[in-house]
Parts: structure tokens; sequence; C-alpha cells
């Protein structure tokens, strides 16, 4: 039972070099009583812990390599994601063409379970605006990911980003798990897990002889 | 799988909210009252009365802000929130200030957002725990906050509970048959990969099945004695396992190996592959570390080694980086000054340049295939990812056409700078043993690097005189030996058993 009550995701996050997408997601996992985030000054690798409807999520949040020399090893860190931020800056079109790019690939590699979260950082900066709010939606909607505008220096638009996307992971692991409910869920993975087998065979027998 | 105790999925008052007070945790979600848990090692084995969840859960004063009241009938007790502790007001057995150690944000069925403060312990002295000291596994899991990764480690704790006997005999004769004969081949080595998820499987269950009374299988010591299984088995048969999997990767191996020894005699420093100038250093300690990587016996051994590497880089970069205070809140966090994938995976780059390791190929694999109880998510897979990554960008990067370094590269170090590395590590970790609220602060890179320094100096000197020491599985009948004698001794078996490490010397820094 405990496992329904709790969950873990894998976020990669993408995003050109100077989009913010350092700065969004720092600001998302600061935290004012714990010194230890801030302590370091790695932000490759953050994890944030949130509880959702008395659900608790684990959003380990994966830093992706955005420069253009290091694209082909992208693959690598999609790999059994729950979840992605493209980030893009709204006053730079070229960023905006680069999260085009990524959706593509993502979408290739992990399909539609997915969840992608597209978000316009640097909204302070709305008078230099290259990308339009219409654009940018349209496009989102087109493939099946959100749009939200952010502002890591005002710290806007950030928690209901990260909230949106926990929840919509929820959803898919859920209704994933409906699905293999009737079985132990070892043959489509790869890489099985150690499987801890309770007494229950004990007890069902009784309950077999007892019928 | 470590930090069990301060996870709230652990917390024994967190786990009653969810099962027991159900209920009344739901009203406190959907009026987004303030939640407080104390910490798990406060309230283990305490038995949680309607009294104590109702004044762990607040509601907003209607008096005072800052101000919060109980949420029994009566709003009998009120406490206040300060800056990072919550002092009790009225209605408690005495007035006390109790730290908040952190904060997480939950979200309602309306996702409207409430607050849950993870408290020091119970806000009134009354509720304090006993400890329970019946509690063996308990004592064990407590003694360290370190995850066991090496075989030695994880013998000595299966071995430390005297129900495991029979478990741990059907378990050595498996293996035994396993490596004596199990033919291994470089073809097939999915086989054997299931083959030994079977051994760990069956062993996992017999083991837990030896406890009584029973353990859940979602019980902390359940989950970290499958871990410790895994190891112990994955131990046993590396040398006979990773001699074939090298087998199988000797021709990837040599191409790495000789391209990252091309690389070091082109000198390549960490500026030339594009790394801020500000994060390029030389970095001793994560080179320590990395070039321990071969010795270790287990995946799970291997892959903390990749960890521990990744975080030394990271301790090393912010020594350099000397401009940003430690504590900086976020307004004058800098981007700039913070390290991420693209500057992290050219500094490894410039670090298996330096360090030139032998067998990655090898060892990246063996970790990906033979490490089952690894979440695919957290930071160990990240570690793991990161190093495939690095290599991947050295094998498919043509170098040639780099602009010449502003900075040299540091080839070698002498074995003075590896006792100044010792020294100067030595004063980092004397500065504090003990975090202020008197919880013994889990290990940090640094000082586990200081502990490794030091027995490679100690081993480097010893090499000879202890080599017809070292514990291989086959040859535990020494360590039994080892065991009596120090029992005679008056030392426990436990502790006398933690003598034994997986290079089978005595260091130093024993005491």
């Amino acid at each position: 039972m405990a496992g329904s009550r709790s969950h873990s995701f894998k976020v990669v996050l993408l995003g050109e070099g100077c989009v913010g997408k350092t700065s969004l997601v720092l600001r998302y996992v600061e935290n004012k009583f714990n010194d230890k985030h801030f302590s370091t000054l790695q932000a490759s690798f953050l994890n944030k812990k949130l509880n959702i409807a008395g659900k608790r999520v684990s959003l380990a949040i994966w830093d992706t390599a955005g420069q253009e020399r290091f694209h082909a090893l992208g693959p690598i860190y999609y790999r059994d994601s729950n979840g992605a931020i493209l980030v893009y800056d709204v006053t730079d079109e070229d960023s905006f063409q680069k999260v085009k790019t990524w959706v593509k690939e993502l979408r290739k590699m992990l399909g539609n379970d997915v969840c992608l979260c597209i978000a316009g950082n640097k909204i302070d900066l709305e008078k230099d605006r290259a990308v339009s709010l219409e654009e940018a939606d349209s496009y989102a909607t087109s493939v099946g990911a959100k749009h939200f505008l952010t502002s890591a220096k005002l710290n806007r638009g950030i928690e209901e980003l990260f909230v949106d996307l926990a929840k919509r992971m929820i959803e898919i692991a859920e209704s994933s798990d409906e699905h293999r409910v009737n079985s132990l869920g070892r043959g489509s993975n790869p890489r099985r897990n150690v499987v801890i087998v309770d007494d229950e065979p004990q007890q069902q027998k009784t309950g077999c002889c007892g019928g | 799988m470590a930090g069990f105790s301060d996870d709230l999925d652990f917390n024994p008052f967190y786990r009653a909210l969810q099962t027991n007070f159900g209920r009344l945790f739901e009203e406190a979600q959907n009026h987004c009252w303030l939640i407080c848990v104390p910490q798990s090692n406060s309230v283990k084995g305490l038995k949680f009365s309607s009294n104590f969840v109702e004044s762990h859960i607040l509601k907003p004063s209607s008096f005072f802000t800052g101000q919060f009241t109980s949420i029994d009938k009566g709003e009998s007790k009120t406490v206040e929130l300060e800056e990072r502790v919550l002092r009790t007001v009225k209605g408690f057995s005495k007035e006390e200030t109790v730290k908040i150690l952190y904060e997480e944000i939950g979200y309602n069925q309306l996702l409207k957002p409430f607050k849950i403060l993870i408290i020091e312990r119970p806000l009134d002295p009354v509720f304090h725990a006993c400890k329970d000291d019946k509690q063996e596994a308990n004592k064990l899991m407590n003694s360290t906050s370190e995850e066991r990764t090496s075989f030695s480690e994880c013998q000595v704790f299966l071995e430390n509970f005297p129900c495991h006997g029979k478990a741990l005999k059907m378990l050595k004769k498996k293996l035994y048959q396993f490596t004596n004969n199990y033919m291994l081949l470089p073809q097939y080595l999915h086989d054997a990969a299931d083959r030994l998820q079977d051994i760990i499987s069956i062993g996992v269950t017999d083991v837990l099945h030896s406890h009584s009374p029973q353990l859940l299988p979602h019980d902390p010591l359940s989950l970290e004695i499958s871990a410790i299984v895994e190891n112990y088995v994955m131990g046993y048969v590396h040398q006979k396992l990773f001699s074939i999997v090298q087998r199988k990767f000797a021709d990837d191996d040599k191409y790495l190996s000789e391209k990252l020894t091309e690389l070091y005699r082109m000198e390549l420093t960490a500026d030339q592959l594009g790394v801020k100038e500000r994060f390029c250093c030389q970095l001793p300690r994560a080179k320590v570390e990395l070039a321990s990587l071969d010795g270790k016996t287990t995946p799970a051994e291997k892959l903390h080694c990749l960890k521990t590497t990744l975080e030394l880089i990271s301790e090393e970069v912010k020594q350099l980086v000397q401009e940003i205070p430690p504590l900086c809140p976020f307004s004058q966090l800098q981007e700039a000054s913070v390290l991420t994938s693209d500057d992290l995976i050219p500094l490894l780059v410039t670090l298996l340049v330096q360090v030139r390791p032998r067998m990655l190929e090898s060892n990246l694999y063996y970790i990906q295939n033979f490490h089952w109880h690894l979440s695919p998510k957290d930071k160990l897979s990240y570690s793991l990812v990161t190093f495939q990554a690095a290599k991947e960008y050295v094998k498919s990067t043509d170098f040639t056409f780099l602009q010449p370094s502003r900075n040299k590269m540091k080839k070698e170090m002498s074995l003075e700078e590896l006792m100044e590395v010792t020294v100067e590590l030595q004063k980092n970790s004397s500065k504090k043993e003990v975090e202020n609220d008197g919880r013994v602060r889990a290990p940090k890179p640094f000082d586990k690097q200081l502990e490794k320094i030091t027995k490679m100096i100690e081993a480097s000197t010893q090499e000879h005189r202890d080599r017809e020491n070292q514990v291989i599985p086959e040859q535990h009948h020494d360590s039994e030996r080892h065991k009596r004698q120090a029992s005679k001794d008056g030392l426990g078996e436990f502790l006398t058993s933690l003598q034994h490490n997986s290079l089978g010397v005595s260091f130093g820094k024993q005491n």
C-alpha cells in the first residue's frame, strides 16, 4: 500500500546555456529552512519533495547539457524520464527553436508517456519579447505539452509549472499501474528489480483449503 | 538508499497520519493547516495518540498573526512560528523552542498549498521517545549512515544477525555452485545476470523470512537488507565475473585508454574544453577517488566511487569559487557561478584524461548490468549517466583542433602532494564532527577521501608485508580466526569484523 502513496519521478531539464534554466530550478528547490541545497554550487542534479493530495512525490531533476557540442549525449540522459522541462528565453527566438528540436527527440525516444512542460522564461523582460505567447501556446498544444510563462528573477510561474507537471506525472503513473496490476511488471523492464516476496502464498493456501 | 531517517516516507508519525489518522490528515489538508512532523529519530517507537496528532496539526490563531493553535476541540495549545523555530506558548507541559529542520510543501485535492514543517522533536517533552534498545536491527542501522557497499561490510552485517545462519548457508551453497560449476562466457553475460538475480531474489526472501517478528517488505531494514544481499552476492562472484566482463570489453577498454593517453600527451586542460575559467582547477581529491575504482569489488561500491568522484569535483571547484558565500540567498546567486552539466562533463573529461582508467568501459557495463538495487532516477544513476556521457564524448570527439591551453596540465601527484592533501583534509574534517543539533552528520566526501588517502599511503608502504592477508571470498576462514582471537581480546564480534576491510590490511587510523 505504501507504494501507492509515494511516487518518484525523473525530470530532465533542457534549455540552452543562457535561458536561465538553472536559476529557474534553483529557485524552485530553494528551501529557507534547509541550507544544504546552497552549501554546494552544483546544480546538475537536484531533488525536491512535495506532497500532492496525500501522496508524496519525489522529483529528481537532472540537468542536461544544453550546449550544441553535447547534443549527441542527450539520449543518455533522457532514458527513464517521466517528465521534461524545456526552457526557452522569451526574448530569444533561437532558444525556442531549440526547444522544438528537443521535443521531437523526447517524443521519439520516450513516446507519449513523458510529460512535457515548456517554460518561457524571463517574462520580466516582456518589452523585449521575441516569441509571441500565441505561437508558444499553440505549439505546446500541438505537441501535447503545457506552456508556462516564468520568471526566475521574480519567482513567477515556477511553482505552478512544477505542480502541474507533478500532477500529470502522477496521473500517468497511476494509469499505467492499473494496466500492470495483473502482472509483476518484470517482462517489459530490462532491469529487473529484486522482488521482496511476503508470506502471502501461505495465506492464500489456507484460503483455498478453506474455500 | 541512504537518508532513510530523514525521509517522510519512513517517518513513523507521517506514516501514522497517512494511515491511522487519515481522516484528520485529510481535514488538515483541506483547510491548509500547518503540519508539524517531528523527525524520525525523535518519534521512533512511539505510539501516537489523538492528543499527539492534534497537538502537531496547527491552525492559524484567530487573534494573533504568527500564532497557531492545536486542532483539538478547545484549541488548548498555542504555538508561535518564529524565524527558524516553533515556540510553544500555551497548553504545553513547559515552554520550549523547537528547531525547524526543513519545510516541505503539500497541495490538497484542489492544489491549494499547505506547509509541512519537519521539526527536531515533538512539541511537548511529554511526548519524547524512549530509546528502544531491544531492536538490534535498529542499532545496526544507526551505527552508520553510510551505505554498506563492499563485500566485507555486507558479510559482517549479514553475519551479525544470528537468525540469518540458515539462509546464509543456503546462499553460500548456491554461490559456491555458481563460481565452481557455472561456465561464464563473454557472449552470455545476460544469462549470468539472470542467474545472479534469481540467487539474490531467493537469498533476500530467505534472509527476510528468518527475522522474527517478520520484516515487512517496505520496512527500511528490509530494503537495506536486500541491497546488502545483492552486494554480498556480487562481491562473492566478483573475481570470476569481472574477469569475463573485462574480456568482453577488452577492445573497447583499449581504445578508450589509448585515446585518453593521447589526450594526456596533448596535455588537455579544462579551459580547452570550454570550461569557465573560474571553474578550471586541479582536482587532486577527485583524482585519488577515481583512481581507486578498479580496486572496488561490487557494482554498488564502484558506483559509489563514481558518485563520490563527482561530489569531489563539485567540492574542489567550490573551494576555488571563493567569492560565493556558502549560504547565499537566491537573489545573490549568479547562474554563472553554478556548476551545471555543461561544465561538469568537460571537467570530468579532463579528470579521465589525468587518471586514464584502464577498464572504464568494463566498469560502466558492470555497474549498468549487475546492479539491480538501483533506482534509475536517483543521484547514483545520475552519476553513472554522467560518466557514460563523458566517456561517449571522449570517444566521439576529435580533439585535434583544440585551441592551445592557457593553463598547464599538472601531470602527476607526488607522494608529498598526496600527504599535503591529507593534511589539508584533516584540518577540514576536524572543524566540526557533530552538527549543532547533536546529530551525527553523514560523512562528507572530504572525510571519506581523507580516510581513503590514508589507506592508500599505508597500503603502498605495506604492500608486500600484507599481501597474504588479502580477504577473498573463499578465504573467510581466516577472518573467522581473527574474529575469534579478537573476541578473546574483549572486542565485540561486530567491531572486530569491521576491522576487516576489503583490502585486508590494518591501517594506522584504526582505534
